[in-house]
């Protein structure tokens, strides 16, 4: 007690108020960098000297940045440092939340007119022809804006139908309003929505403070800017116990979904279409005029699926039918839920059929993370690599793809979960009295190879054409090679010098290993089955950091790679071999891609990509010396090359990467342009400019951009040429 | 017996606090301290020297809290170097030394100034954690109660900061 005494007698009085101010500097400074961002925001507002002793510490900022994992180093100015990471940070932030609605809205005629001239064309025709974009955009320095663009048939225009500005958008509280002042859908900075398709919902799914909200726009109606962002389900989500439904969604089944969503980190949205027997085979052959005028006469109607992973690694799927024309008789029971972890015990082949009398919308969970659970702790505050995959926009505009393989990854420091889905739509019976069914298959890896695991990247598992899918049931053969999905993993630099950095892993599936519907596999037995050919590594350059898988066929896969000072390079495989097949480089786009995402490759039609082109000579494969590594070929396809042409925005900057990477010259955007690599800059004015759609036809490339807070009109870069492209 | 008569045999050494009391302690236990082992290879100080070493900037409550964390952590690694631009855990802190720096927040921070004077980088470091865990996950009003802060902004200051904050929320 007496020495209790004496502590209180010395020391009361000297640190009684504002304790850390009697500190040294050094010592405050110590004390603040233990703590974390949010706790220095905190810290900021606590008095004027508070805010001073945070603000203007160099070291603490720098210190700050590079947890964050930013690249620049530290410098003496600590309000540049401030200011460059509260300017990233915020880059950062709305990339993770960057609404982006790509849909080549692109579409040939029959008169033969391409791109966006005025239409002559049918009412059915000009309902095609809606173009929506949903887009966060910001310019440092300036305000946040969310801007939601849709085509106007009649005017053949796009127009802005919504925007809010930065505070609203960054506020986890904040609310957007239509035009009418009418609160319209609350935003939640770190969700991330897809958009709309052509003929399609516009959907997002974003997670307000603990009331997910699905925001759609059926496709019957004409969108407009009132209309749009209504929220059509507000789903609370701590817990899942309640169902509510509204007039325009019949139901949203909720049964066995548990738990709090904490954090929707990623959603992703995608159109299944599914038609007719005989008619999916024919995909990629036929131009999407044709395919839609199908799928207008004999379609089923569409689903869409939406995904999105929370912090505790439960993927939610979101799916919405739009099917309003079926026979009663062909409504099944609706399943509950969709345990990953009983996913075996719950039939993986399961046959989900959505009632058809009505739009549906409805919620599943289906991952708990069975057994190692990524903790919560490292899921909130590391850096985790999230991201959902998305069929490539244009691919799914010119051909229908009527399965789909969504993959969620989430990385944490010791944990990787991965979960795919394999989403199939299945259409029965036929004409008018047929209904739309979906088919999930999930397959989930939780905590393998962790250590060697840095990061997850998204890829598009781009299934091929997908003959007698009409059928309900793909043969055998033709799924034989159907490729489910690439992950790239990096290993840690540390482990050998001469080792490839990064290593690109293939995942295959094969019928014959599926599970059968009544097994009891595990999960991670399902996981093995599905994973028959892994492990096939392909040599990646070790001056990449950040790869992009762009495009996968039966024979050739391309990855986008980019380093902030190398700079980009398209690298071109062989499926199966381990080098690049060529490798097209673009140095002088090396201060360009420094620290932002690219947007997902906007491709052509991947038939063209895969089928390729006959080389004549080895010379034309080799003229820029990337390498002429078919010449050892000695398969039938050893004299293919793949056709490129793609066009890749940037994230974050203005510029869109234009790239034409015929290797026999097939497809040139200026005759100024190398025939290798040509590239070009697509409305260079403002900010957060973007590949809206692409399309290629036999009047040469369309391209439909839009950039930054101005839609700067679609351009269309059209050549009557055309050489070399197959048909 | 064997240990208590090694401990016996373990030179001694006297520090004197800044309030003139003399604290006896082993020396190996003082070496904790870098400031007091600098200090005794620059005065050449021999084990059986009666002299004490004068502490002047820790006062006798502060420096026998000092060398009760020394002798309880005397058979510890030295500390190793931690990257600083590496995040570092605040949670990590050994259960004796949470139930030692359980003290009020005047002495929490004499401990502070004692083991940055003393250098003995161990204490810092789990007084300095302490504190921060009393900073994180608290708003700026509960930040101001536990310290005993008043705001001196003006409403439309205030607002200007939160605004400022926005950055970092929910990152």
């Amino acid at each position: 007690n007496q020495d209790k005494t004496d502590l209180y007698s010395t020391c009361l009085e000297k640190f009684s108020t504002d304790p850390l101010r009697n500190l040294p500097c050094e010592l405050q400074s110590q004390i603040l960098s233990l703590l974390d961002c949010r706790s220095l925001a905190n810290c900021r507002l606590v008095n004027s000297h508070w805010l001073a002793r945070v603000d203007f510490d160099s070291h603490l900022w720098s210190a700050v940045g590079l947890r964050m994992g930013l690249r620049r180093r530290p410098s003496r100015d600590c309000a540049s440092d401030r200011r460059f990471i509260q300017e990233t940070a915020a880059k950062c932030r709305l990339s993770c939340a960057w609404i982006d609605c790509t849909e080549g809205a692109v579409e040939r005629t029959d008169s033969g007119q391409v791109g966006l001239s005025p239409m002559t064309t049918s009412p059915k025709l000009k309902s095609l022809w809606r173009l929506v974009c949903l887009r966060v955009c910001q310019v440092p320095g300036r305000q946040t804006r969310l801007h939601l663009w849709h085509y106007a048939p009649n005017t053949n225009r796009l127009s802005e139908a919504n925007s809010c500005q930065s505070a609203q958008i960054l506020c986890p509280a904040g609310s957007v309003y239509d035009g009418a002042g009418n609160e319209a859908f609350r935003w939640w900075p770190g969700a991330l929505s897809s958009g709309c398709h052509v003929g399609s919902h516009l959907g997002c799914l974003a997670d307000c403070g603990g009331v997910a909200c699905a925001v759609a726009q059926p496709p019957s109606r004409s969108v407009s800017a009132n209309a749009l962002g209504a929220i059509l389900v507000r789903l609370p989500l701590a817990p899942f116990s309640s169902s509510p439904t509204t007039s325009k969604w019949s139901t949203l089944d909720m049964t066995g979904c548990s738990g709090r969503l904490e954090r929707l980190a990623a959603i992703g949205l995608h159109t299944c279409v599914s038609g007719n027997a005989g008619y999916a085979g024919a995909a990629g052959r036929r131009n999407s005029l044709q395919s839609r005028s199908m799928l207008s006469e004999k379609s089923a109607g569409s689903v869409q699926v939406a995904l999105g992973l929370t912090a505790s690694n439960r993927l939610m799927a979101w799916i919405v039918s739009d099917k309003t024309s079926a026979a009663p008789e062909s409504r099944a029971p609706i399943a509950a839920s969709l345990q990953l972890s009983a996913l075996a015990a719950q039939q993986p082949h399961q046959k989900h059929q959505l009632p058809s009398d009505s739009s549906q919308c409805r919620l599943w969970c289906l991952s708990e993370s069975p057994g190692r659970r990524c903790r919560r702790r490292n899921l909130r505050t590391r850096r985790v690599s999230l991201s959902t995959l998305l069929p490539t926009p244009a691919m799914s505009a010119l051909q229908s793809q009527p399965r789909r393989c969504f993959v969620v990854a989430a990385l944490t420091d010791g944990t990787a979960a991965v979960v795919q889905l394999h989403c199939s739509c299945c259409c029965c019976g036929g004409g008018s009295d047929s209904s739309i069914g979906v088919r999930l298959q999930c397959v989930a890896r939780i905590g393998s190879d962790d250590q060697l695991v840095r990061d997850v990247l998204p890829f598009n598992a781009a299934p091929p054409p997908a003959s007698g899918f009409g059928d309900n049931e793909a043969s055998a053969d033709d799924n034989a090679d159907d490729t489910v999905g690439f992950t790239a993993v990096m290993t840690p630099a540390s482990a050998s010098t001469t080792e490839p950095m990064f290593w690109l892993r293939e995942f295959a599936c094969r019928d014959d290993c599926k599970p059968t519907s009544g097994s009891s596999t595990a999960t991670s037995d399902i996981w093995d089955a599905w994973i028959c050919r892994s492990a096939a590594a392909y040599s990646l350059p070790s001056n990449y950091e950040r790869l992009v898988l762009c495009a996968v066929g039966r024979t050739f896969l391309c990855l986008f790679a980019s380093h902030w000072s190398a700079g980009a390079a398209l690298l071109v495989y062989r499926r199966a071999k381990e080098l690049p097949l060529f490798v097209v480089e673009f140095p002088q786009y090396a201060q360009t891609f420094p620290r932002y995402e690219l947007h997902p490759p906007v491709w052509v039609n991947q038939i063209w990509f895969d089928r390729g082109i006959t080389s004549n000579t080895e010379e034309d494969i080799d003229d820029n010396g990337n390498g002429a590594k078919t010449a050892q070929d000695k398969d039938d396809s050893a004299g293919l090359q793949p056709l490129l042409l793609f066009a890749c925005p940037m994230r974050g900057f203005s510029r869109c990467l234009l790239l034409s990477c015929s290797r026999l010259g097939g497809c040139q955007l200026d005759n100024a342009m190398a025939t290798s690599a040509a590239t070009t800059d697509v409305e260079s004015e403002a900010s957060g400019g973007g590949v809206i759609g692409m399309s290629r036809s036999a009047g040469g490339l369309h391209l439909v951009a839009c950039s930054g807070y101005e839609f700067n009109g679609c351009k269309q870069l059209s050549r009557r040429r055309s050489v070399g492209l197959p048909r | 017996s064997q240990l208590s008569n090694q401990r016996a045999a373990m030179p001694n050494i006297k520090l004197q606090s800044s309030d003139n009391e003399i604290f006896e302690v082993e020396l190996e236990i003082a070496k904790q301290s870098n400031t007091i082992k600098t200090m005794l290879e620059d005065l050449s100080v021999s084990d059986d020297s009666d002299d004490p070493v004068p502490l002047p900037n820790v006062n006798a409550a502060i420096l026998k809290k000092v060398i009760a964390w020394c002798t309880h952590h005397k058979d510890d690694p030295p500390p190793v170097e931690e990257d600083e631009y590496k995040e570092r855990r605040t949670d990590d802190i050994p259960t004796w030394d949470l139930e030692f720096m359980k003290v009020d927040q005047g002495t929490l921070f004499e401990i502070i100034l004692a083991s940055n004077y003393l250098d003995i980088k161990g204490l810092l470091d789990v007084a300095c954690k302490t504190v921060a865990n009393m900073i994180k996950g608290k708003s700026p009003e509960e930040i101001r109660k536990t310290f005993n802060i008043k705001c001196d902004f003006t409403a439309e200051e205030l607002e200007q900061v939160r605004k400022e904050n926005e950055w970092c929320e929910e990152k």
